[in-house]
Formats: structure tokens, sequence, C-alpha cells
């Protein structure tokens, strides 16, 4: 039932996910004069899957905080606090919009793979596993900022601002060759020799789950009634903050910015 | 006979905000009936209800409900099971159905599915929106609103009601219809606020005074309590 009444709610949210998917592997560049472009190659394919976060969690961060701004009031937060299953409506929420999101990569991820496994294109130019782990590592980032900012500001002018900075915060990170956080690389030229480095990959994918991990304990922080909330979950935060620093300062002082390997 | 056991027993509760003393020093028993909790705006009855639901923990003093510690680790589950509220100001999820939200309250203090739901339209029922089950929150007027939070207040079938103002925003007819809902679902204990002595009239036993945070009388209701006394007793003018 919980879940059934959010879905009612936010079931707009699979299709608008599914468009926005189709709406980057659309307009990737053509590769050799081939158009699309995306069509000859797993490492590419995926990357192209990943890198539909680019939109995608922008989105997903704003509709999270809309959710929680709009339909989860802040009034009836205090209310529902002393109910013994009360927080878990954070949980239902955080559910129903992370599956649709992932339900919409998988959808993209299923056509891509149909198309290389028809085109016969090369595995080796994949990074497996971890290319299918950093998109749907960055949503869960993006969903619980989403969910965090929309319960900390109940103004609605954070939902642009939000959806904005995610999309932005893009630059930061993948222009500057570190691992990437909220939104994943979509790569921008075909390396038909080269694949993404297991590293970075990596590193990406640890430093979407501690920052997730950190806003979700935050989340359950501020979702406790005021006077009743516990120190130990600022601390977790902060720990789980701290190991994002970890994960992202060796890149900063190596000044490493080849994401790419050759591939043998 | 043995003692009769008071229901809700507080003990020396002040509730600080910053500088602002809200509550000093409240110290009140609660025995099966309806008790009215008056007091001008601003006089501490929003902040005593909330205490009394277990969602302001007090800067000092106690609240047992049935026996039990509405703020200690071990006992705050026993206690506020025994507890429900329907709250001065809330806000709604607009876009969800009235059904819904109950329904979801009622799970969310421990229903299965399908009891939830069952509960969820009964109490709609018995506050006559039979028809609203499945109207958004948003399309409602603000009579039908405070009767869907009677309504969840109401599916909790608790030991202890607790009710902030129920009439507030209504006009004179919805008002009135709220008054006889109240009269013919409620039971057990139920602590009713008002700043209108009109409004409680018809529904308490026993009334509770309150101002500037401090109980000023606690005792039967009688048809001399009028306008005129409660502005003698607090400086103050209801109803």
């Amino acid at each position: 039932m919980p879940l059934m009444i959010w879905w009612r709610k936010t079931w707009w949210l699979f299709p608008s996910a599914l468009a926005i998917m189709f709406l980057v592997m659309r307009n990737v560049q053509p590769v050799e004069g081939i158009n699309p472009g995306w069509s000859v190659n797993w490492g590419w394919m995926l990357g192209v899957w990943n890198g539909g976060t680019l939109l995608l969690s922008p989105f997903m961060a704003a509709c999270a905080a809309m959710v929680m701004i709009r339909d989860w009031p802040h009034g009836l937060r205090e209310q529902i606090a002393v109910l013994p299953r009360g927080r878990s409506s954070s949980r239902h929420i955080f559910a129903v919009l992370y599956l649709q999101g992932l339900a919409a990569m998988l959808t993209a991820i299923g056509v891509a793979a149909v198309l290389c496994a028809w085109r016969g294109a090369p595995i080796e130019s994949a990074t497996l596993p971890w290319q299918l782990f950093t998109g749907p590592a960055a949503l869960f980032a993006a969903v619980a900022l989403g969910m965090a900012v929309g319960t900390l500001f109940g103004n609605l002018i954070v939902i642009p601002l939000l959806g904005f900075g995610v999309f932005l915060a893009h630059q930061l990170f993948f222009w500057s060759g570190f691992p990437e956080l909220f939104t994943t690389e979509i790569p921008t030229w075909f390396y038909e020799d080269a694949r993404p480095k297991t590293t970075h990959l990596m590193a990406t994918v640890a430093l979407n789950l501690v920052v997730g991990t950190g806003l979700w304990i935050f989340l359950n922080w501020l979702t406790r009634l005021p006077r009743m909330r516990p120190a130990l979950l600022l601390v977790g935060c902060a720990l789980c903050l701290s190991a994002a620093l970890a994960i992202y300062l060796p890149w900063v002082i190596a000044g490493n910015m080849d994401t790419y390997e050759r591939i043998g | 006979m043995g003692q009769p056991v008071n229901v809700v027993q507080v003990s020396s509760l002040s509730q600080v905000f910053k500088r602002f003393l809200a509550l000093d020093d409240v110290s009140l028993c609660l025995d099966p009936g309806v008790i009215a909790l008056i007091g001008a705006n601003g006089a501490g009855k929003t902040t005593l209800m909330r205490t009394l639901a277990g969602a302001l923990k007090p800067t000092a003093g106690t609240v047992r409900v049935a026996g039990f510690d509405a703020y200690g680790k071990t006992e705050r589950a026993q206690a506020l099971a025994t507890v429900a509220w329907m709250p001065q100001i809330a806000e709604l999820p607009k876009g969800m159905r009235a059904i819904d939200l109950v329904a979801y309250l009622c799970w969310m203090r421990g229903e299965d599915r399908a009891s939830a739901l069952v509960r969820a339209e009964e109490s709609l029922r018995a506050v006559g929106l039979t028809k609203s089950f499945k109207a958004k929150l948003g399309t409602l007027s603000g009579g039908m609103v405070r009767r869907v939070w009677l309504a969840q207040a109401l599916a909790a079938d608790a030991e202890v009601l607790l009710l902030d103002e129920p009439s507030t925003g209504l006009d004179p007819r919805q008002r009135e219809t709220m008054v006889r809902l109240i009269r013919e679902t409620s039971a057990g204990t139920v602590l009713l606020s008002s700043h209108l002595l009109e409004d409680v009239r018809e529904l308490a036993q026993r009334i509770v005074v309150l101002d500037q945070g401090k109980i000023v009388f606690d005792g039967a209701l009688s048809s001399s309590m009028n306008a005129e006394w409660f502005m003698q007793l607090t400086g103050d003018e209801a109803g």
C-alpha cells in the first residue's frame, strides 16, 4: 500500500526519465560518419547509458526535492514522526523515485545491449562490471541529495536551483578528470582502442555511494523530532563525507586527468 | 472500587523556546471524559498538545500516558500507542486522496495494510466523508479537511484523543457539525483545546484554563462560566 500511494503520485517520473535517457542517446555525436554513433561498441554504449545521468540525475534530484516540499509538507512530518512507522515514509519515497529512475536506465541499457549484440560489437572495450554500477550509484546520490535538500528547505525555489546545480556539478568533476559525483561520464568521442579506467570507475561508484549514504543519514537526522535528534547520526554523516574527500583527494593531488586506458 | 487511574499525568512541565517560556511548571492529570483546554491565542495550548502527543520533548518535567513515560527511551512506544492527535494546523499533501492519507497514517501506527484500509474507511464514514474517499485533499473545503484530520485521529482508536482547536477556521455551520461529530465519535479521554468557550460548552465536563503558560483554573464546567468570567481570569477575552 505505501509504495502504491507514492507511485500513484509520481507515476509520470518513469516515462519522463525514459524520455530523458533516449534523448541523451539520440543526441550523442556521430562517429566516423555513422549516425547515431553509439551502435558499434560496448564500452561506448555503456558510457552513453551512464551518461544519461547528466540529465537524469538533476531531474531526479529536483523531483525528489519537489516531492518532499509539495507532497510531504513539513507540518505533516511532525505529525507522523511520533508514529511507530512514521519515518518509513522517507524510505517509501526514496524507493519509488529511485526505482523509476533505475527502470528507465535499465530500459535504455536493454536497448543498447540488444543493438550491441545485434551488431556483434567488441566486448573488450567495456570495463565490466564497473561501468554497470556508476549510473545507479550516481542516481542514488542524486535522489538522496534531492530528498535531503527538499526536507531542509521548504521553499519551491530550491527545486530549479538544485536541478541546475547538479547539472553544473558535472563540469567540475568530468572536465577535471576526477571521479564523478551525481552525474557520470558520457563519451563525447569514440575511443576504438581504449576503455574507461577501472580505478576511475571504482572511485566514481564509491564516491557516489558514500555521499549518498551520508546524505541519507542526514535526511534520517532531519526527519526526527527536534530535541530528539541523535548526534551520532551527524557523526555518521560527517564520516561519510570525509570518506568522499578521501576518495576524491588522491585524484586532485595526482592531477591525473586521463580517464581512459589502452586495451591490451 | 479502586482509586481511578489517571490516564495522562503531567508533572512540572516546562517548555522553553530560546528565551520564551511557553509552558511554566504545568502539572495536570487527565481522567476519562472530555476535558476542555481553554486559553487565549499564545497561551500555550498547542505547545501543551504537542508535548502530550510526543512531538515536543519537554525542557523540564515529565509526561506519563497510561503509566508510561512519553519521552523515556524504553516506554515511549507504549505511551504513544495510546495517544491520537489532531493537530491545529497541519499542511496536507494536496495531491493525495483522503482515503490514502488516513490509511497510510493507520499503517504507520502499526496496522497491517488491509486493516488500515478498513479503519480508514470506517473513520471517514464516521465523520461524514463517505463520498469523498477518493477525493484529492486539495479539492476539499476547509471543514472537510478538518474532518479528515479528525478521521485519522479516530482511526487510531486510542485511549487518549488530543483535539487541538478542531473548529479553527470553520464557519458556524461547519463548527456545529464538528461539535456533533466529536460528541458522537469520541470516547475515552479527550482533551479538546479551543480559545472559544462556546465551542466546548456542549462537550466538556471539565475545563482547564491556560494563561501565559500557566494553569489558572482547573475544575468542573458550569453554566456560569462565560466570556466575562474568562476575561477576569486571564485578563483576556474569549468567545
